[in-house]
């Protein structure tokens, strides 16, 4: 048996850079989700910079409500198609890395017609299904979300 | 064991490569001077200023003017890195110019974001930075980060182009002034970092000798042999590029031997058992002796093997144990008698923090031992409780660490708690 090797192994630095950042996106809070669905068009990076700019009123030609309720509208349009896409699955990996794979992979079933970033954002969404969700249930009576 | 040793591949970061553009705050509607009151006026828009800047966009404090003399988020700063060339900073990703509490992207997921663009030697750094151990922040990423943290924040519709010549305080406000210039401030926060450090004047009479420059100015481009004076990183850099521009280089320390260090050479006062050491009840004097052991210059490990080689190679002599005794024409003059002679001499000798010395009287800066006299609980100036100080100035009270971004931090949260409540104690007096 070989001597135990003690080098510190580092994980790969060759991961496609959506999967870093679907990493990054699963650990935000849904409202940030929800309002980078609304606002994602073609790169992701931009919609996640473009949510800290409104969480920071920093915009003058949008609010994040706005962009939340974009991002319930488009979560509503596309929830039914990713859920016949990727059924419940049975055992949830505990791998983060695997668990994006999966979820991009959910998306890319789904045949959503949208652009990269907003691909990027649904991923993550439907990861914390239960709670985008909620969010997007409460909108209906639009406590947290309309102005 | 296993060594861990840096890898040199870092000192060839890209700089400036093409970092997307998102959209930009909107600045349309700043007027084009500053207006005449404002609650807080910030003077110098680099990391500290930020800092300042974002903790009180937090606290609730809106009313907020910078004052730059680049009129950019830290133009100076990455002028004087670009100046030398240099690719990374030393400093770990876990610190940066956010402000402890109120940290909305960490310049670490920042970078991961951006993982696309960097380069598979940064990804490394950062994969090394979540292990815990050591790493460093590539240039690029630092700027693209003070661009976010300032426009969400709105600095850039707050920040003015000025140099700010005089600050007169009184119990109720203080007058900040310079050309074109003219606000009257509730409060008011220093954050002026660091000057260059002049040579001694026993090192020549008169004007500065021809052939002499120091290393933010630029060296002639036909020197084809050059004098590197200094110890710490900065030097290292001056070096390598004069080794890279295909110069032979003289390099003179005063030290016995160049000293080599993976991380910042004031880490060890990031921490607050560091900070302890200094503030409260230890003695001046002890903390003048901590600073004069533990602010020493020193290069990080991945210069190493370059400078070996090419001192193994003849390209490079180091004139180690080498005080300075004079400098004349492109040459200095050793205290062992020997003379090292160039086609020009650059100076690298450190910085010293600008205390506000020259803004405010000599009496109200309080200058002992080149430190201002602050209120340790508020970094306000005890002769000026209106005026605050943020970055370099305050090392006195939070130790070698108050000059980098970490120290910083620290500096913000106390002083934008002061700031925040004073401002809205006056909100109440007039509700």
């Amino acid at each position: 048996m070989p001597e135990y090797d003690t080098v510190f192994s580092l994980p790969s630095v060759d991961e496609d850079p959506d999967t870093e950042l679907g990493v990054l996106l699963m650990g935000l809070g849904p409202e940030r989700l929800l309002a980078g669905l609304g606002v994602a068009d073609a790169d992701p990076v931009s919609a996640f910079l473009l949510v800290d700019q409104l969480r920071h009123d920093a915009r003058p030609d949008l609010t994040m409500a706005a962009a939340m309720r974009d991002g319930v509208t488009r979560w509503q349009a596309a929830r039914p198609r990713l859920a016949a896409a990727d059924p419940e699955p049975g055992v949830r990996s505990a791998a983060l890395r695997r668990l994006w794979a999966v979820a991009l992979r959910a998306v890319g079933n789904a045949g959503l017609s949208c652009g990269h970033g907003e691909r990027v954002f649904l991923a993550a969404c439907w990861l914390r299904r239960a709670e985008i969700d909620r969010l997007s249930e409460a909108d209906r009576g639009a406590p947290g979300i309309a102005p | 064991m296993t060594r861990f040793l840096p890898d040199p591949g870092l000192l060839d970061s890209p700089r400036h490569r093409d970092w997307p553009r998102y959209p930009a705050a909107a600045t349309a509607d700043r007027a084009p001077a500053p207006p005449a009151a404002a609650d807080v006026v910030i003077v110098g828009a680099g990391p500290a200023g930020l800092a300042v800047a974002a903790a009180l966009w937090h606290l609730g404090v809106s009313d907020v003017v910078v004052l730059d003399r680049d009129g950019r988020p830290a133009g100076r700063f990455l002028d004087r890195v670009d100046r030398l060339d240099q690719r990374v900073l030393r400093s770990p990703y876990e610190h940066h110019p956010g402000v402890e509490g109120y940290r909305d992207c960490e310049l670490r997921d920042f970078a991961r974001m951006h993982w696309g663009l960097l380069t598979p030697v940064e990804r490394r750094e950062i994969r090394m930075s979540q292990a815990g151990h050591r790493s460093v922040v590539p240039v690029d990423v630092f700027e693209a980060y003070c661009r976010h943290t300032a426009a969400i924040h709105g600095v850039p519709a707050r920040l003015w182009r000025a140099e700010v010549s005089s600050l007169t305080a009184s119990a109720e406000a203080v007058s900040v002034r310079g050309p074109g210039v003219d606000v009257t401030a509730r409060y008011v926060v220093l954050c002026q970092g660091e000057q260059r450090r002049d040579a001694p004047a026993s090192w020549w009479s008169g004007e500065r000798p021809a052939g002499v420059g120091y290393w933010d100015e630029p060296v002639p481009a036909d020197a084809a042999r050059e004098v590197v004076v200094g110890a710490g990183l900065t030097a290292a850099h001056l070096v390598q590029n004069a080794l890279g521009r295909g110069s032979r280089v003289d390099w003179v320390l005063r030290e016995e031997s160049e000293r080599y260090q993976c991380s910042d050479v004031n880490a060890s006062f990031f921490r607050a058992e560091g900070r302890a050491r200094f503030g409260g009840v230890v003695p001046w004097d002890d903390r003048l002796a901590l600073m004069g052991r533990e602010r020493r210059a020193s290069v990080m490990f991945e210069f190493r093997p370059l400078l070996q080689q090419a001192e193994a190679g003849g390209r490079l002599t180091v004139h180690r144990g080498a005080p300075v005794e004079s400098v004349a024409g492109s040459a200095v003059v050793l205290a062992n008698g020997r003379r090292v002679a160039g086609d020009h001499v650059t100076l690298a000798l450190g910085t010293v923090p600008a205390i506000g010395s020259g803004l405010l009287p000599d009496d109200v800066v309080g200058a002992r031992d080149g430190w201002p006299d602050l209120d340790e609980r508020t970094l306000a100036y005890r002769g000026a409780p209106r005026v605050f100080a943020a970055g370099a100035a305050t090392c006195m009270v939070l130790g070698p660490a108050g000059r980098n971004i970490d120290g910083h931090r620290v500096a913000t949260a106390r002083v934008a708690a002061a700031v925040a409540a004073g401002v809205a104690d006056r909100a109440v007096a007039h509700a």
